[in-house]
């Protein structure tokens, strides 16, 4: 919770600068990609976690990737403060929290959307239109992930709200129906 | 004569006398005998007349007794029979209230046995026998059915 919350002010400074430069979306872009460096390389991760390791090494390493990524001063500057504070592992948590500021600013919605096949390009634009419509005129972006578990159609997590709309929901309901009577 | 007078006058004084007076004395011990016996038959009657009365209201009160005591005796038995009237009823009463709840769980039960089975079945067909085109139509409904 605390993490959460310091995650939070990370993003929020980080937020406040990019809006001020007008460049949220990009200092998103290449924050997410920051994070998957990192959470693709297990000692990287272990490196940024771990208490041993001073704040200078971490920031050295962080300075390191910013510039292999070759991403803007402002997202290498973060970088290197972080590392500093040795908040490294709080990086996709705060990717995280920024993600949602910027969508914030945007009226921007993220639908985790599990599927039972891959949506084709047409159904992708469909449900996002559909989703976007039963949500206040929101922009959505699905994040889709295969789940074979499922017996066919989605399941699309909006925060609280699920929309169900895979054939497993409809035979809970029938199950329910049946065995209600 | 004289002598004779004489000798009845002796006579009369040392006979008839003596047996005058106890003669008058028998007739008042006969007559005393007598209300004797008549205080003693009254008194016999008054006494046959007073036991008689403590019978017949001995009889009496043994009549109120007995009908107290039948009267007694019949609303405790009305009672007896309207308990186990009673008490039969509320037997019956649970025993349906009780098969019926059986027979409500066992129908229950049952019905979500078959449920699980006819749903399990469903799954198993539905995932040998899905298409890709059929798997297109179930995610195109879902997505028209949003916001419906």
């Amino acid at each position: 919770m605390k993490s959460r919350r310091a995650a939070r002010s990370y993003a929020k400074a980080l937020h406040d600068l990019a809006r001020a430069a007008g460049r949220t979306e990009t200092i998103a872009a290449e924050l997410a990609s920051v994070v998957e460096i990192v959470r693709g390389d297990a000692a990287l991760e272990q490196l940024f976690t771990r208490p041993g390791v001073s704040a200078a090494t971490k920031r050295g390493v962080a300075e390191e990737i910013a510039q292999r990524l070759d991403v803007s001063k402002l997202v290498r500057d973060f970088l290197g403060l972080v590392a500093g504070h040795s908040r490294a592992a709080l990086l996709p948590e705060i990717a995280e929290a920024y993600r949602a500021l910027v969508d914030a600013d945007v009226n921007r919605a993220r639908v985790r959307v599990r599927t039972a096949v891959p949506l084709n390009e047409q159904e992708r634009t469909l449900l996002a239109a559909r989703l976007g419509t039963a949500l206040g005129g929101k922009q959505v972006v699905i994040e889709e992930v295969v789940d074979k578990a499922l017996l066919g159609g989605f399941v699309a997590d909006i925060g609280s709200l699920v929309v169900d709309g895979s054939l497993d929901g409809q035979l809970a309901r029938l199950r329910e129906r049946l065995a209600r009577g | 004569m004289l002598n004779f007078l004489i000798l009845l006058a002796i006579l009369h004084r040392l006979l008839y006398k003596p047996l005058l007076a106890k003669m008058q004395e028998r007739a008042v011990a006969i007559k005393a005998s007598l209300e004797a016996a008549e205080a003693a038959r009254a008194e016999a009657a008054r006494q046959q007349e007073e036991s008689a009365e403590r019978m017949r209201a001995a009889y009496a009160e043994a009549q109120s007794i007995r009908a107290a005591a039948l009267k007694e005796a019949a609303e405790e038995q009305r009672k007896l029979v309207e308990a186990a009237r009673r008490e039969a009823q509320l037997l019956v009463e649970s025993a349906r209230a009780q098969t019926e709840a059986d027979i409500r769980r066992a129908r229950e039960e049952l019905r979500r046995e078959v449920t699980d089975i006819a749903i399990a079945v469903a799954e198993k067909l539905v995932r040998k026998s899905l298409r890709d085109e059929e798997h297109r139509r179930i995610v195109d409904d879902a997505i028209a059915r949003i916001g419906r």
